[in-house]
């Protein structure tokens, strides 16, 4: 495994891969990887683990600027000292790079702050497969890092090519990232969370479908209790209290910032209260199952994940299928989940101002041999299911690939960029279509 | 190989004889010059024009066959709408003009390239929806807005620049082939952007668009926004005093001026941070005065007075969902706008705003800034933080006095506006100026307006302008932004091994 | 001669944005109904349009196209609507319309006219009348007792149409009659008024007929000029000033009958049939009505024209009347087509005889966008528009002269 300090080690690990022709697969932080975009049995790790410096933190105009080995747990903190926050993966991994995770486009919780699907991903530095750096949007330039006047925020171009695009959601494909700019956003000053239950995920989608397009909440998810209870109880025994929770649940919480702040609280309560006796649900501020609950999950949903193992390997293991979705698909996807998987966990995340929803199907299981490749296998089956229903796989790892990349025309125009920025694929190979 | 008689025969059996005309009456209006660009465009040698994507793709490889160039247009009122040199056919795309679908509960719309912002916006706000009409009039084309070009709007204070809002696109690459980008990839459907893994969405545009020259878009999907306000507005009067009034409890619109750009900046921060406001702007007096005027002559009757009273005039449209709300909204924009110095604009003034609600939806009536001639140009036009944008206006009067105390561009110096997006994360910039269409020495004064302004960003560091370009040509500025004119060299010719042919 | 260099400022000033091709947002209602150039819309090149005219005008001017039978049919096929130029005006100091005018003229300067054209042209030169019937016949359908005020200041000018549509002159003499207004009929002194001369662009012919009419009027002591054809309407009010200054006022009978109405001079039937009408803007009454006004000068820099210039902008056309009396007749309910008042679409009567699929084709998408809004009936009052838009197909809609339906609708009382 490799530690890179700097950008200039960066391009020298990658200029000598090249020279060697040997296959290099970045790691950004912890070695928990769900997802496998840092497993690569064809290369040599790069970790960024050293690169960990915060570098800037602007509160005028809301970012953050981080390397990449820079950790949600560590930042968050930092954030908040200057009245920020990030818009934050749902109990992301207090180890888990922030970079990386924006890199992955991980669904975020608060999907009003969301204009696109980068975000809050802003600028990049890369080093390309070439060996070269390159700086994305407006922190292109003019002239050096340091020579430049401006905020380098700005995630478009330079120019008429969308460079971020190519890195965002990559898997390390085209270049490594050594730095990236965050959307920060205000640490508000009073707020309200709200329990909304339902029988079915349909009558929330569709509820979420409304707050949304009026941006309404902050935070915003909806889960299967499986999920509601493994995600916050913090044992067997709470997560056995809090299955007594309803079939559905929406999280929402609505926030007041800077100025009268609790009279936004105020306002907005009342949009969602109307917008939940309207199909016939109701808000509520507070769920007994458990004592201090709220307060419990209105923390969870605003900090990273600081326990110390994963909520989703408490059973020792599990496997996750993660998709995208159009609203007016949502609930025929989680109704095919449901129905094939009836104990699986659930998640449903309203994404890029509630355009889309990103559904996460949880598998937990005991550690134990051929388990593992058993639930892989499962959940496979059931993305084809999915797939032909107009399941979306955005994120494609594994044999999620075999599904996605069969249309011959764009995985040419695919891999002519791949062409450029990693001549001789050494970065991360095999990963996706090349 | 040059254009012939076999090559239109061969266009003429993909569209029809109808659809395709080499008469010269006929490409006149494909090739004349306009007051900003005082020298004719070379004449195409037809115009073509395709009903569908299928025409498209057979029409680009017919060129590609017989080696002719062309340039694909909708509306030909941007310079790279034209012919650039001979044997250049015009592919017009005017009839392939359908909605193919405005889908409510996924927010988008799926649409050709001849469809209009006039069109398409009383289609979305039928269903309670809206979207960013680029500043380029009702006959602008948004598929254009939003996929080809550059086009900041100014409503995009609580939405963001039409790139954000391009979703799945079909394009004929110049090789002939349909493409599709984002989900459609898999077949999932128009309303994801992204590819599964690096997105083809980047090549497709980034801060501008690339004028095609990776491939002739031919549908795309925009995302939509909620339309806060009635569906059906009420309209009043003839033209040129048509009204569109916005009478809802929940919508107000003040005007306020400033003395100076760093206030106005903590204004647009304050406003942001704290959500409020559905447009927030710093507009630009000229544009502003020529918009209130109906003639160049009433323009000039009443410039001295509006110059002073709207010098830097920040507009705020308030859209809630409540009265309540608006209340709420006006409390924390009035305490902001006394913390920061502004003073509102005599209601007089203020009035012209409300009334015209057409301009917070499509943008009307901003032709009016060509009513002094027609020679104009917007520069800089880049975007950053608010504060970066303000710093580089307020550089503006380190350089431009030259100009216009010499009477080489229009004396108005304080003309650039900045237009928050995404409640003031970003911020984009416009200096829009005006040279005398009568001056011999007009264009030339234009040519080194530019130059001064482009060498005060590049001497500051400042991020204002887009780069442009690519290869050799964009050596120069490409050099000081990482190099990008070589990367978007190698990208143009992976998908387009035709370019620079 | 034709002088497109007078409108040089017009003809370089043109950004190529596209509003003479598409309706102003303020009556914006949707992806149909959008366009409001009719050539534009049919031939989609943007040649023909406002933008392109102004175009192929530059290039005429420096001699990089010259006319030709081709030019010449799609210069005459343009209906002259007006459209563009109202939406140009909307936003800018440009004259698109009188440049098309002078366009025409050049090129019927140059000796190109469409073969219609010329028969049109000949026909006046003839008989007086467009249509080339007997000029003896002009008022043979009044009945032996009519009888009018010879010593009257006001006249009722027929319009050449009279020879296809009498019975519109009969209602507007039975709403005059009405409501009291002392008027004359010309007889064998009227003829045609000009404005096909004019549109066409023969001046010289239009010149000859507006002297002969205006020093006839003049002659005969005539103050006011009333009619019930649009064409001849726009015509009197922006057509003459452009070659002689005309002493007398213009009157649409539907200006008239509003008036008098006001008055409580007519009144109507309470029982008259229903009918859901949408009102059709003649552009000759509406958007083309404004009164000429010439205007030399000089344009200098950034567009400031000295002396001040009194712009047509479309604002002062003949809107409100007829839809005052459409209101006020009992039993009738308007509706409103998306494109109307100042932005009204074309019926394309006037490329009828140069090119009639595409005439067809404007007037087809007319009674389409009357029928989405649920009307039955078609209101208008141009003879023209009535022969476009009166057709038997699939939208089953009724056309009805508003003059004839005024005078239908008249009270027992209203018509003593």
């Amino acid at each position: 495994m490799l530690f890179p300090e700097n950008t200039e080690q960066v391009q020298e690990i990658i200029r000598n891969a090249r020279e060697a022709g040997r296959g290099l697969v970045p790691l950004s932080s912890e070695p928990s990887h769900f997802h496998g975009a840092s497993v690569n049995p064809n290369a040599e790790t790069v970790c960024f683990s050293r690169m960990n410096r915060v570098m800037k933190i602007d509160r005028r105009s809301r970012y953050a600027r981080v390397e990449a080995g820079v950790t949600f747990g560590a930042l968050i903190p930092l954030l908040a000292e200057q009245g920020l926050r990030l818009n934050l993966p749902f109990l992301a991994r207090a180890g888990k790079s922030a970079a990386a995770s924006a890199l992955e486009r991980e669904a975020v919780l608060i999907p009003k702050y969301q204009y696109d699907y980068p975000d809050p991903l802003l600028t990049v530095e890369t080093v390309f497969g070439t060996g070269d750096m390159f700086r994305t949007g407006s922190a292109a330039g003019p002239g050096s890092y340091e020579a430049s006047k401006a905020d380098k925020i700005l995630p478009w171009g330079p120019g008429s090519i969308d460079y971020l695009r190519f890195l965002s959601g990559a898997q390390g494909t085209i270049g490594f990232v050594t730095w990236a700019t965050l959307k920060a956003e205000v640490l508000p000053s009073a707020s309200r969370l709200f329990f909304i239950a339902a029988e079915n995920a349909e009558t929330l989608t569709d509820l979420a479908n409304t707050l949304l397009r009026k941006r309404i909440p902050d935070e915003c998810i909806i889960m299967n209790r499986e999920d509601f209870a493994a995600a916050f109880g913090d044992n067997e025994a709470e997560e056995q209290t809090l299955r007594g929770v309803s079939p559905w649940i929406m999280l929402c919480r609505v926030c007041g910032y800077d100025r009268y702040p609790e009279e936004r609280v105020d306002i907005y309560d009342g949009y969602v209260r109307d917008a939940c006796s309207e199909v016939g649900l109701n808000a509520e501020t507070s769920c007994s199952l458990l004592p201090g609950l709220e307060e419990r999950i209105e923390r969870m949903l605003t900090d990273c994940d600081r326990r110390e193992k994963s909520w989703k390997l408490r059973l020792g293991a599990e496997q996750e299928l993660l998709l995208l979705a159009a609203p007016s698909k949502a609930s025929e996807l989680i109704a095919l989940i449901e129905s094939e998987l009836p104990d699986a966990g659930i998640i449903v995340q309203p994404q890029v101002q509630g355009r889309a929803f990103r559904i996460e199907c949880n598998l937990r299981f005991e550690d134990k041999p051929g388990e593992t490749e058993k639930y892989e296998a499962v959940l496979f089956e059931l993305a084809k299911k999915l797939a032909d229903k107009g399941a979306y796989f955005d994120r494609p790892y594994g044999r999620l690939t075999e599904l996605v990349y069969n249309e011959p025309l764009s995985v040419d125009a695919m891999k002519r960029l791949k062409t450029i920025f990693d001549p001789d694929g050494i970065l991360n190979p095999g990963k996706l279509c090349f | 190989m040059s254009f012939s008689e076999q090559v239109y025969q061969e266009l003429a059996a993909v569209v029809g004889e109808r659809n395709i005309s080499r008469e010269e009456y006929v490409l006149a209006g494909n090739r004349a010059k306009t007051p900003e660009i005082p020298f004719a465009h070379p004449s195409p040698e037809a115009i073509v024009l395709p009903g569908s994507t299928e025409e498209v793709a057979e029409i680009v490889r017919i060129c590609n066959r017989c080696g002719i160039k062309y340039v694909a247009v909708v509306t030909g009122c941007i310079p790279s709408a034209y012919a650039t040199g001979e044997d250049t056919i015009i592919i017009h795309l005017k009839r392939m003009n359908r909605i193919v679908e405005i889908n409510d509960k996924d927010r988008y719309a799926l649409i050709e390239p001849g469809v209009r912002h006039v069109q398409l916006y009383p289609e979305v706000r039928k269903r309670g929806l809206s979207y960013a009409a680029a500043a380029v009039g009702p006959g602008g084309s948004p598929l254009v807005t939003y996929s080809c070009t550059g086009g900041d709007n100014h409503v995009q204070y609580g939405t963001s620049r039409p790139s954000r809002y391009l979703l799945g696109v079909e394009l004929v690459t110049p090789e002939g082939e349909i493409l599709r980008t984002g989900s459609l990839q898999t077949d999932s459907g128009w309303f994801c952007p992204e590819s599964p893994g690096p997105s083809l969405r980047g090549v497709v545009r980034g801060y501008s668009g690339n004028s095609g020259k990776v491939g002739i878009v031919t549908k795309c999907a925009i995302a939509l926004d909620m339309c806060k306000g009635p569906a059906e507005i009420r309209r009043e009067g003839i033209t040129p005093h048509h009204k569109m009034i916005m009478d809802s409890d929940c919508s107000r619109v003040y005007v306020f001026n400033y003395e100076n750009i760093q206030d106005v900046c903590d204004a647009i921060i304050a406003l942001g941070e704290n959500e409020i406001g559905a447009t927030v702007q710093k507009y630009f007096y000229l544009p502003l005065t020529l918009m209130m005027t109906n003639s160049a002559n009433e323009f000039w009757e009443k410039w001295d007075t509006y110059k002073e009273v709207m010098s830097m005039p920040l507009v705020v449209h308030l859209a809630a969902h409540s009265v309540r709300e608006r209340e709420y909204e006006e409390k924390i924009l009035f305490d902001i706008i006394n913390e920061t110095h502004g003073t509102r604009i005599p209601r007089e003034y203020e009035q012209w705003w409300e009334d015209h609600m057409d301009y917070f939806m499509i943008v009307s009536r901003l032709q009016s800034v060509l009513r002094l001639g027609g020679s104009w140009l917007p520069i800089k036009t880049g975007a950053e933080s608010v504060q970066h944008m303000c710093d580089v206006g307020e550089s503006i009067g380190e350089f431009i006095h030259d100009f216009t105390n010499t009477g080489k561009i229009f004396n108005a110096p304080e003309n650039y506006q900045i237009i928050p997006m995404e409640y003031g994360h970003f911020a984009s910039i416009e200096l829009l100026f005006m040279w005398d269409r009568f001056d011999p020495d007009g264009f030339k004064n234009m040519a080194e307006f530019c130059a001064a302004s482009r060498e005060s960003d590049l001497k500051k560091h400042y991020h204002a302008s887009p780069i442009m370009g690519y290869g050799k040509r964009a050596e120069k500025q490409g050099v000081l932004y990482s190099n990008c004119h070589i990367w978007a060299q190698l990208i143009y010719e992976a998908y387009n091994p035709y370019i620079g042919q | 001669m034709a002088d497109l260099k007078a409108l040089k400022y017009t003809i370089e000033s043109c950004n190529h944005c596209g509003q003479c091709k598409w309706l102003l947002p303020a009556r914006m209602s949707g992806w149909d109904f959008a366009s409001v150039c009719p050539i534009n819309a049919y031939f989609h090149f943007d040649a023909y349009s406002g933008q392109g005219m102004l175009n192929i005008a530059g290039e005429v001017m420096q001699s990089t196209i010259s006319h030709s039978d081709d030019l010449a049919k799609m210069l005459q096929t343009c209906t002259a609507c007006g459209a563009c130029d109202i939406n140009c005006k909307n936003v800018r100091d440009m004259e698109v319309l009188d440049t098309i005018y002078e366009l025409r003229r050049s090129s019927v300067e140059a000796g190109f006219l469409p073969e219609s054209r010329r028969k049109t042209a000949e026909n006046v030169q003839k008989e007086h009348n467009i249509y080339g019937l007997p000029h003896k016949d002009r008022f043979s359908f009044l009945p032996e007792d009519f009888e009018d005020d010879p010593d009257a200041d006001t006249v009722l000018f027929a319009g050449c149409s009279v020879y296809r549509h009498p019975e519109t002159l009969l209602a507007a003499i039975r709403i005059l009659k009405a409501g009291g207004v002392k008027f004359r009929i010309l007889r064998e002194d009227e003829w045609c008024c000009g404005a096909s001369m004019w549109r066409m662009g023969d001046y010289k012919a239009a010149d000859a007929l507006v002297r002969r009419n205006n020093e006839l009027f003049a002659s005969l002591g005539i103050k006011t000029v009333i009619t019930a054809c649009a064409e001849c309407f726009g015509a009197f009010l922006s057509g003459y000033p452009r070659f002689v200054q005309p002493e007398f006022k213009t009157l649409h009978i539907t200006q008239v009958a509003a008036e008098l109405v006001k008055q409580g001079k007519l009144t109507f039937r309470e029982d008259g049939e229903p009918m859901i009408a949408t009102y059709h803007d003649p552009c000759m009454l509406g958007r083309l009505s404004e009164e000429y006004v010439p205007w030399e000068g000089e344009i200098r820099s950034y567009g400031l024209h000295v002396p001040d210039k009194q712009w047509r902008r479309g604002e002062n056309g003949v809107y409100e009347q007829p839809r005052e009396l459409l209101r006020a007749i009992p039993g009738v309910t308007i509706k409103e087509m998306p494109r109307s008042y100042e932005e009204a679409w074309c019926c394309g009567a006037n490329a009828s005889d140069v090119d009639p699929e595409f005439s067809a084709f404007t007037a087809e998408e007319r009674r389409r966008e009357a029928a989405s809004v649920g009307a039955d009936t078609i209101v208008s009052c141009c003879p023209f528009c009535r022969e476009a838009l009166d057709a038997d197909d699939e939208y089953r809609l009724d056309y009805k002269d508003l003059t004839e339906l005024i005078a239908d609708r008249l009270s027992e009382e209203g018509q003593k």
